[in-house]
This record gives structure tokens, C-alpha cells and sequence, in this order.
């Protein structure tokens, strides 16, 4: 987890040009951002934002109408990484399976199939080959906040250096759930993943 | 040649296409997540590549804008931004779980497409009775109204077990507007002996007239401070005599300046009187007064709560604050609202019969929100947040005989003299040049005055030749000669 939280600091930079208020794009909100995780991984449990976090993420205060805070912090961060990381830790089970598969994707899922989707999960990240350690990394990418063309349209970062950054990020990874782990919640932090 | 040319051609069609489908991608994240909350799925994004190769994208997007606005995500997401404005707490519970006469009106107006001035003029509520023997017990707010009325313990003799209820009164009836009579709604704006109903009153005209009261009313002196603390625990040595002088004195509510608020608080809060722990079972007359944007005044006589829902959905600012709502909710405060461009969506708005779903499907197929995301500029961050701050101002300026221009809406005037004009006055009477040292506004008494921040946002817009929304300066050097 320390190394998750190192890693993401780095792309942290694009979610900071953004406020709630003043930028042109739009917020998802606390109970969309729950919605969107569970999109993706169904599993996940550990959401709760009624005693604080709601606001952190922009949701208004009954009192005032407006966020508590003008744009996300610290807490938007540790709230998304905790709730993404529940219905994350979850891949190996039974009910993870098609989590796991959707965020591979098919040239993965060929391959993991064979020797089942847990085992595939304990693997070395290292032992994959790079294509399709960048086949993963594509997939997910495509899959949590759209195809290269959308990435361009928010005009934070170009597609291929947030795959290479990703990438790097995910070397050190020592699993594949790791890897997983790493590169789910760096797109999650994303303002591509969290506005529109 | 004739090669060349085919090739130039088949270039710029194959660019165009993909320019297209790239806009159309986004079209569909976008209009997922604004209309959902989550992001569009893997089949209508196959879908959408199926449609854009067949050359079919606008009319599938707007095919599935309509099938968004009939989802559940969408309920909740209208449901959260009512709460919202209304600014009761965000309920994350699902669509079909709600157990309050407000929660199930707006889900009821949002799902059912209904007209959304029934958030003002319905008469019709459905609840359920608490589960906690000692909880708020909603059924008993309308009680008085229905003469059928049954409570919970007459039904059964099993406290534990909830009872639904179902009122249905005569759209005439004087006693009733919508999400104004629940007691989620009289809850959230308690009343008091001294506050007699009027931040009720303030709730109505901001939520549906858009008109945000701040309260820049004169300070209360030591002693009527003294005053309300004694009405709320009454001083043994307290004299009748001390009490009348304090009232006659400078009491908040009395003076010139609180009646820039009072005189629309007051008569509006009278519609409320009767209502406690339950509505009265008669209705409170009173009236609805407020200065239109062109100086107009309005003064109509209200018999009740019915009268209160059935004016104000009549009012041209009410059609403007709630198009105002919608625009800011699935466009953005920042893309401004104002001319032509308003008059075209007020139109719209009343075109589909004020329905929620169908005025967002209309917003969501206008250019504004196909636009490409663009980051705002320094300067056009400048001038909504000045603006924000001078929303405050005009909550004074903007009635009684104190009003100057609408410090709000940008830029000022219509050419280069008035604009300069008017960033001179606000260099003048805040005295930007010295710190404020010497401020006029906002009167020293008043209970609101600008912070360091606002005050140095202020100044650093006037220094940036006071932007507009689109970034572009009112005046040159920064105001200065």
C-alpha cells in the first residue's frame, strides 16, 4: 500500500489543476464516485462517507450550500483508495472473477483461463510478458476513463505517457493483484475517471 | 491530379470521421456520468461505434439520453441535488426506500415526469409512520388536515410496525405547497417567537426565486442582544419597562435597512403561522412582495399556502431561478446564462410542460453541453468568484431604493463609458486604492462585511482590468488613469 500511495502522488498532479467550483468540468459526486467503483469491482464495501467525506468530495454542506472545500484533498484521496481497495482485495474470490476478467482484458483473459483466475492473481507481474503487461495497462485505461480520444479531449496528459507512467509504476509491483491494485486506483484518482 | 485530389479527399473524410468519433465518446462519457453518475457501459459504447460507423451517433446519443433519464442512478442524482438546494442532508438511500412525504414528492415529480412546480403546488403526500415509538411521527404533521385520520396506535396495537399513509387533498386547498409542507422541510427551517417564520419565508424565495438573502442588517447593540437572550431565559430582575425600551430600540427587523429583507420576509412568513408540530388546519393569509430585476414591484395577496405555490410558479423570475437550477446543474455555472440564449431555454422549459426529464434531455442536446471541456483562465476564475462575492451586495441593491446596478451579472453596461463608470465607483466606495481603509460599502454596522480574501479578490480582478466571464477586460490599466 506504501508503494501504491508513493505512486500515486505522482499523477495526483492532474486531479490538483481542478476545483469543485471553478473549473468547467463537473464533479462526480460521493454517492456517483461509490456507484462508479462498484461499477467495476461489485464487491466493494468500504464507502462510507456520511461522517465527513461526502464533503471532502464536494458534496454541499446542508448549512452553507456549497463544499465544505473548494477543491478535493486529502481526504477525496485516502476515501477513493480505501473504498477502491475493499472491492480490489476481493479479486481473488469467487465473486472476483468477472471483476478481474473486464479489468484484464480479453488477450489477458485468454491467458489467465487456462490456470484460473486466482492463481493468475498471485503471479509475479514480472513474469508476464511486457505486451501483455501493456495490454492490461491498455485495457484498464480504456476501461476506466475511455478510449484515447476521450483522454485527449480533457487535454491533461497524453494517453501513451500516462500508459508509460503506469507502466513504470506497475514494475514494481510484485504481483499481478499488485499490479491491479496499483493501476486501478492511480486511474481512479484521475480527473478523467472523477469529473466529465 | 484527379489522384491527388481523391486522396486529399479521403484524407480529410477519414480525419473528420475520427475527429467525430472522438467527440461523439466523449459525448457518451459525458452524458453517462452527468445523467448517471457512472460511466456509459461497455455496450453502449460498442453501440455508439456500431452508430457513428453507420452514421447514426447524434440520433443514438439522443435516443440514449432518454432511456439515462429513466434510470434509477437518475432519480438519485436529481433527488441529491433537490436536497441540495433545499440544503437538507444529501439522502444516499435508494430511489425506492424512502419513507418521507418530501423524499417521495420530488422522487415521484423526477420519476414521474411530472411538472416541476408541483415541488411548490402539490397537494398529494405519501409516508410512513415512525418505527421508533418516541421517533418524529410524520403522519401526525398532516393529521389536523385529514378528518379521516387514523394514527398509528389506532390501526394497530403493535407500536413496532409502520404504517403507510397516503393524503390526497383538493388542489384548491389554501393549506398545502408541496416540499414546503413536510416537516422535512419545517424541520430543517425551524422557527422561533423572534425569527416568527421568516427563514422559512427566506428558504421559499431563495429555492424558488433565486433571491439569497444575506443578513447585512446593523449589528444589535449590547443590550437588545441582552434583550433576545432574555426573551429565551427571562432575567429575574428583568422589568416590563426595560423589555418595552429594548424593543423600541434598535432591534433587527425595525430599521430602514432590515426592510430591504423584511418587507419581503414578513408577510411571506405569515403564511406559515398556523404551522407547528402540525399543519394548521387553517389557512394563514399573507402575501408575496419583491422588486423585479427592472424595479417592479409585486404585491400579491396570499390566502395560504396554496396561493403561495400557485403565484410564485406564476412568476417570470420563478421560470428564470429554476431554468437557473437546471443550467447549473447539467451545464455549469461558469458557461453564463443570460439574453437571447435564456429567453430560448426559459421557452424550452415551459415548451415541455416544465417536466424535469424532458427539460434534460433538451439541456443535454444543446451545443453548450456537446462543448469540449475546456479549463477556465485566471482571469475568468477572477470574475466568477468577484461575482459570487457581489452577490452578497446585491442582496441589498437589489430592492428598496438602494439599488445600483447588478453587480453580478458582467460586464458593466453596455459600452466602454458606463463600464468604466462603474469600476470607478466600486475603486471609490470600497476603497480599493488604500486597503479599504476608508470603505463605504459595506456600511461599517452591517453584520456582513467582505473578509481579507474577498476583499483582496476583489482588488486583484479591478488590478486585472476587471475580467468577464469570458476573460476579456472591462477597462484598461486596472481602473487607473
Amino acid at each position: 500500500m506504501k508503494r501504491i500511495s508513493l505512486v500515486f502522488i505522482l499523477f495526483w498532479s492532474s486531479l490538483s489543476l481542478a476545483s469543485f467550483e471553478e473549473n468547467s468540468r463537473r464533479y462526480l459526486s460521493v454517492l456517483e464516485v461509490k456507484n462508479t467503483l462498484g461499477f467495476y469491482l461489485p464487491s466493494v464495501t468500504n464507502c462510507n462517507f456520511e461522517q465527513g467525506g461526502g464533503s471532502a468530495l464536494g458534496m454541499n454542506s446542508p448549512l452553507t450550500g456549497t463544499p465544505v472545500s473548494p477543491s478535493p484533498t486529502q481526504a477525496t484521496i485516502n476515501w477513493i483508495v480505501s473504498c477502491a481497495s475493499s472491492g480490489l482485495q476481493y479479486l481473488p474470490s469467487a465473486q472476483g472473477e468477472s471483476s478481474f476478467y473486464l479489468l484484464v482484458g480479453p488477450e489477458a483473459k485468454a491467458i489467465f483461463q487456462k490456470e484460473g483466475h486466482t492463481p493468475a492473481l498471485f503471479r509475479k507481474w514480472s513474469t508476464l510478458e511486457k505486451s501483455l503487461q501493456k495490454s492490461i495497462i491498455r485495457n484498464m485505461t480504456e476501461l476506466l476513463l475511455g478510449s484515447d480520444h476521450v483522454i485527449n479531449d480533457f487535454d491533461l496528459i497524453a494517453p501513451d505517457v500516462l500508459r508509460e507512467r503506469l507502466f513504470q509504476g506497475a514494475s514494481k509491483s510484485s504481483t499481478v493483484q499488485d499490479a491491479l491494485s496499483l493501476i486501478f486506483i492511480n486511474l481512479a484518482l484521475r480527473d478523467e475517471f472523477l469529473s466529465y | 491530379m484527379i489522384k491527388i485530389i481523391i486522396l486529399s479527399a479521403a484524407l480529410f473524410v477519414g480525419s473528420y470521421a475520427l475527429a467525430s468519433d472522438a467527440q461523439y465518446e466523449t459525448q457518451l462519457f459525458k452524458l453517462s456520468k452527468s445523467l448517471r453518475g457512472t460511466p456509459p457501459s461497455t455496450a453502449d459504447r460498442a453501440a455508439l461505434r456500431k452508430a457513428s460507423q453507420e452514421g447514426r451517433a447524434e440520433s443514438y446519443l439522443k435516443e440514449l439520453a432518454k432511456s439515462y433519464v429513466s434510470d434509477p442512478h437518475f432519480y438519485d442524482k436529481m433527488k441529491s441535488l433537490v436536497d441540495e438546494l433545499v440544503r437538507v442532508k444529501v439522502d444516499v438511500a435508494q430511489y425506492d426506500q424512502q419513507n418521507y412525504a418530501y423524499d417521495n414528492l420530488v422522487r415521484s415529480i423526477i420519476s414521474k415526469n411530472l411538472s416541476w412546480d408541483q415541488l411548490l403546488t402539490a397537494k398529494s403526500y405519501q409516508t410512513l409512520s415512525s418505527n421508533d415509538a418516541f421517533g418524529p411521527d410524520e403522519p401526525l404533521f398532516y393529521s389536523l388536515l385529514d378528518p379521516t385520520f387514523k394514527s398509528k396506535d389506532d390501526i394497530l396495537e403493535e407500536t413496532k410496525e409502520r404504517v403507510s399513509y397516503s393524503f390526497e387533498f383538493p388542489a384548491e386547498d389554501q393549506r398545502l405547497a408541496g416540499i414546503v409542507t413536510t416537516q422535512r422541510f419545517m424541520n430543517r427551517y425551524v422557527t422561533t417567537a423572534l425569527n416568527k417564520n421568516r427563514r422559512r419565508a427566506a428558504a421559499v424565495y431563495r429555492i424558488f426565486l433565486c433571491d439569497s438573502m444575506i443578513p447585512t442588517a446593523p449589528a444589535a447593540d449590547s443590550k437588545s442582544q441582552m434583550m433576545d437572550y432574555d426573551v429565551l431565559l427571562p432575567h429575574k430582575n428583568l422589568k416590563e419597562e426595560d423589555i418595552r425600551r429594548s424593543f423600541a430600540g434598535n432591534i433587527h427587523g425595525q430599521q430602514a435597512d432590515c426592510m430591504s429583507c423584511h418587507y419581503k420576509l414578513d408577510p411571506l412568513g405569515q403564511v406559515f403561522a398556523f404551522s407547528a408540530a402540525t399543519l394548521g388546519v387553517k389557512a394563514s393569509p399573507g402575501a408575496l412582495r419583491y422588486k423585479t430585476k427592472d424595479l417592479k414591484q409585486v404585491n400579491i395577496p396570499l390566502r395560504g399556502f396554496g396561493d403561495l405555490g400557485d403565484q410564485i410558479t406564476q412568476q417570470k423570475e420563478y421560470e428564470k431561478c429554476q431554468v437557473s437550477h437546471f443550467w447549473r446543474w447539467f451545464i455549469g455555472k461558469d458557461i453564463p446564462l443570460t439574453g437571447e440564449k435564456e429567453a430560448e431555454v426559459i421557452a424550452a422549459f415551459n415548451k415541455v410542460g416544465r417536466k424535469p426529464k424532458d427539460f434534460v434531455t433538451y439541456l443535454v442536446s444543446r451545443p453548450e453541453f456537446k462543448a469540449k471541456p475546456q479549463i477556465l483562465t485566471e482571469e475568468q476564475v477572477l470574475a466568477h468568484r468577484v461575482t459570487t462575492i457581489f452577490k452578497s451586495c446585491n442582496s441589498c441593491h437589489d430592492s428598496q431604493g438602494a439599488y445600483v446596478w447588478d453587480l453580478s451579472a458582467l460586464p458593466y453596461g453596455e459600452d466602454q463609458k458606463a463600464r468604466n463608470e462603474a469600476i470607478d465607483t466600486l475603486i471609490k466606495v470600497l476603497d480599493i486604492n488604500h486597503d479599504g481603509e476608508n470603505a463605504e460599502m459595506p456600511p461599517s454596522d452591517s453584520l456582513w462585511q467582505l473578509s481579507e480574501n474577498e476583499f483582496a479578490t476583489i482588488k486583484k480582478w479591478i488590478e486585472a482590468g476587471a475580467p468577464d466571464f469570458t476573460g476579456k477586460p472591462q477597462v484598461k490599466n486596472g481602473g487607473r488613469p
